[in-house]
């Protein structure tokens, strides 16, 4: 396992026609998911930078939609000191939001640096539209060596019924003993391409700047 | 039991009852994961935007369909005709520079209707990976011809996909649910078929017409769709790919019909979602019992052609258009059209006579909405000149790889895609038309064309503006046919004198 | 060239039973264009540009002027075969030649033909009134005419 990937996988998103700013992966802008994968068939890849403090940092991911509901992404993180992260992920969607029943996914990732014992962790992810467009999203984190953690994330779109290009993000959580809160945005720039912005506050304030593009 | 009175239980059935749920329904309609699909990964992806204002249309189309539906499903169908067309006309006058995600517009609509979606979705991505194949820059007609037969191979390989057989739409639109929606809601509705009207008339725009010709013809396409096309609530019926684009669907049938097919579904999810005395659950049922009448699996080891008549495997089509369902009233010869009336779709609108079985030969002509398929370049303008407004003549030349493109302003005065286009006119009986009316790419092809035909070696050749100002009026060929409305709906004249 | 030649005659002869030149509709009232006899001409021409479009009646063609931004023409049968009554909008001013004037008395499209007409002198006017049961309409001029077209439905 001393050479695990160097590779660490943030955030995948999207739906339909592309990519697109209401579909939520962690690190875009946020920390939380929403319960469904990125399309069959669709590649993406998704670069960002954060800057803690005075350290700026480098993510960056390719996955791809293996499968119906199911994705495989591989990517890194250089945000972490010195250390590059790199990591191997698994997204299955179990179920879509029916009625109103949630929609349900799982995320398995391990991660790690050379020399060091991977780090596996579990994600089980419920999303549920709140009123008629926004959505709440519940996380609950279960990683090694760690005790277990939860995120709610809420996502809601701006400018309906006027414009349909952006989504304004928040959560609140607590995971690896810290309290998470951070808002951020998603805004599609083009049929392919979401810019993301977020701020948020955790041991330190960390700013996030990222892009996805689907080909 | 006699055919007759089978038909006649068939029909009565049919229009009285609620349909029934099917032994044989797909599973997958019951699949409760999300199941989204990619489109195909190809480097014309997104060629549509290089015709912004077109691709702006488009995206604003998917906003309308998704508010509307919303509206529906959260109690807003008293409010469709008012706020709700007030806010789709709002979008479609300030359009969406980007595609939209039309589940996070409809969100409640996706958490009933989730199974819809995916077929909707599905067969959306193969409307615009067709434009977008058109669209793109650097591909011969053939590479193209050859990518969306694949688009259509890829399609068809999923489960959500849409059948491409032609399919009877007086039966399709024959349930006792059928015609509520556009009875009840005739703005919204024409703000619909107007969306089906565009999505129907860019193909014969794009296929085979050189990338950089394509724009021009957008100007007057569009300024059609915007102004007419979206705000008319006296349509009789949906706008029919091959009505719409006829040469587009004379190649490519299957995606023709299926697109139609599409449209029917959009139809009958409307009149089932408006029907005030069905649950919740029973408009869910019958929203899959009508998305299992036109899924390609319904209609396994069918053939074009297959018919029992007036049913869901009737599968019959008008003579010449392999690409379209049987219409109400319809028989093999004739089918009545939109801004038309009866026609018989294997002949030239303008001189009647039967349509070549292979070409080069002739055109089409679009005019105030319409498109037309005409024996020869005299029909097409003479046929432009006696309709008002601007035209369009999409004609065939000596060349099979370029077709000429030619665009009337109001006074009928021509500007052409090929600047060295020569004429030949020699006037005579309509029958051979397609023969002594012809375009040439360059005055060496109409020299060459004259000498291998003798009869035509002292015939002068035409310029584009000499050639505009000929007219010979109505040929006396022309034969219109005459018979009813099958929608019943007649135009009651505009006002009397008095 | 034979079976060109047979086809010519085949479809000749197939239509000739059905069909009737100028058959088509009015671009306004959608209904059937009526066509010249020999006693007397029906059809109403518009021309401007390289357009030329057939009108079912003169009150078609006013009522339909709007969406035309050019100078027009309009050949409107009169009582003479072959000379028609030629009006012309210039700078959307209409003129007709003097002395002509029009009759405007249908009440449903499906009369306009008849009832809606240009004639280029009082006198024949009166005459063909007479012969169609409008014995009691109003000869219009041209201005009376067009105000009456372009009057707002009650």
């Amino acid at each position: 396992m001393k050479l695990l990937p160097t590779l660490c996988l943030l955030a995948i998103a999207s739906k339909s026609l592309a990519s697109d700013h209401n579909n939520f992966e962690r690190g875009r802008p946020l920390l939380f998911d929403d319960a469904y994968s990125i399309a069959y068939g669709e590649r993406e890849f998704q670069t960002g930078f954060s800057l803690t403090g005075n350290h700026l940092g480098l993510n960056s991911s390719l996955g791809y939609g293996f499968a119906k509901n199911q994705e495989i992404s591989i990517g890194f993180d250089a945000n972490r000191g010195s250390n590059t992260i790199g990591e191997v992920s698994f997204f299955q969607n179990l179920a879509r939001e029916i009625n109103d029943s949630p929609a349900f996914g799982f995320r398995v990732t391990a991660n790690g640096t050379g020399g060091q014992r991977p780090i596996g962790s579990l994600r089980l992810i419920a999303t549920k539209a709140l009123h008629q467009y926004d959505k709440i999203h519940l996380n609950l984190d279960f990683e090694s060596r760690q005790e277990p953690g939860f995120l709610v994330g809420y996502s809601a779109p701006i400018g309906y019924p006027k414009s349909f290009d952006q989504t304004f993000v928040a959560e609140v959580g607590y995971r690896q003993k810290q309290a998470i809160v951070g808002i951020g945005m998603r805004r599609q720039i083009d049929p392919r391409s979401v810019l993301d912005f977020g701020i948020e506050s955790g041991k330190t304030l960390q700013l996030t700047f990222g892009y996805t593009i689907a080909f | 039991m006699p055919f007759a009175i089978a038909f006649a239980l068939i029909t009565l059935t049919q229009s009285s009852q609620l349909p029934v749920m099917p032994p044989n329904m797909p599973s997958w309609l019951n699949n409760s994961t999300a199941d989204t699909l990619f489109y195909k990964p190809a480097s014309y992806n997104w060629d549509i935007n290089r015709m912004p204002a077109f691709a702006k249309d488009m995206y604003a189309t998917g906003v309308g369909h998704a508010m509307a539906y919303e509206a529906m499903v959260t109690g807003g169908a008293p409010e469709l005709e008012t706020k709700t067309f007030n806010i789709i006309d709002w979008v479609l006058k300030h359009q969406p520079t980007k595609p939209v995600d039309e589940g996070a517009i409809s969100p409640t609509f996706m958490r009933k209707y989730g199974s819809l979606e995916k077929v909707f979705d599905w067969a959306h991505l193969l409307h615009f990976q067709v434009i977008d194949v058109f669209m793109h820059p650097g591909w011969t007609d053939s590479q193209k011809e050859a990518e969306v037969d694949r688009l259509w191979k890829n399609y068809s390989s999923q489960p959500y996909a849409i059948s491409g057989l032609p399919m009877n739409m007086e039966f399709l639109d024959g349930f006792s649910y059928s015609g509520k929606f556009r009875k009840e809601n005739p703005k919204v509705n024409g703000l619909f078929w107007g969306y089906h009207w565009l999505q129907t008339v860019n193909h014969d725009m794009l296929y085979r017409v050189p990338v950089q010709d394509q724009v021009a013809q957008y100007a007057l396409i569009g300024n059609r769709y915007r102004e007419t096309e979206l705000y008319r609530i006296d349509r009789d019926f949906m706008p029919m790919t091959a009505e719409m684009s006829p040469r587009f669907a004379k190649r490519f049938p299957q995606i023709a019909a299926s697109f139609d097919n599409l449209h029917m579904l959009h139809d009958n999810v409307n009149d089932i979602l408006a029907q005030s005395n069905l649950s919740e659950s029973q408009k869910q049922d019958q929203v899959k019992i009508a998305i299992y009448r036109v899924l390609d699996s319904t209609h396994k080891d069918e053939d074009p052609g297959d018919a029992v008549p007036k049913s869901l495997h009737d599968h019959r089509h008008p003579f010449g258009i392999p690409g379209m369902g049987m219409m109400k009233g319809s028989d093999e010869d004739s089918m009545f059209m939109a801004g038309m009336g009866w026609m018989d779709m294997s002949k030239c609108s303008h001189c009647s006579i039967s349509l070549p079985d292979s070409g080069p030969w002739g055109a089409t002509v679009s005019a105030e909405g319409w498109t037309m398929s005409v024996r020869c370049l005299m029909c097409a303008r003479d046929m432009s000149a006696e309709t008002p407004g601007r035209a369009i003549i999409r004609a065939s030349t000596e060349d099979p790889n370029r077709l000429l493109v030619l665009i009337s302003d109001e006074e009928g005065n021509w500007t052409s895609n090929i600047k060295e286009v020569v004429f030949l006119e020699n006037y005579g009986d309509h029958p051979e038309c397609n023969d002594w009316s012809r375009a040439f790419t360059s005055r060496a092809a109409f020299d060459k064309y004259t000498k291998a035909n003798p009869e035509f070696k002292d015939v002068k050749p035409l310029n584009l503006t000499d050639w505009g100002k000929l007219n010979h009026g109505k040929p006396v060929t022309y034969r219109k046919i005459d018979k009813p409305n099958p929608y019943g709906m007649k135009m009651e004249g505009h006002g009397g004198g008095k | 060239m034979k079976i060109k030649s047979m086809f010519l005659v085949v479809s000749l002869l197939g239509l000739a039973a059905s069909s009737a030149a100028h058959e088509g509709e009015c671009p306004f009232c959608k209904l059937k264009l009526v066509q010249n006899t020999k006693d007397q001409d029906n059809e109403v021409v518009l021309k401007f540009g390289n357009k030329r479009i057939e009108y079912r009646c003169v009150y078609c063609v006013v009522k339909d002027q709007a969406r035309y931004k050019t100078d027009l023409v309009v050949y409107a049968p009169s009582e003479k075969v072959g000379e028609p009554v030629v009006l012309k909008r210039t700078d959307g001013k209409w003129t007709a030649p003097a002395g002509s004037v029009f009759l405007n008395t249908f009440t449903k499209h499906a009369n306009c033909a008849e009832l809606s007409r240009a004639f280029s002198t009082k006198d024949a006017f009166t005459d063909y009134a007479k012969k169609h049961g409008a014995e009691s309409a109003k000869p219009l001029n041209l201005d009376e005419f067009v105000a009456m077209v372009n009057k707002p439905a009650n």
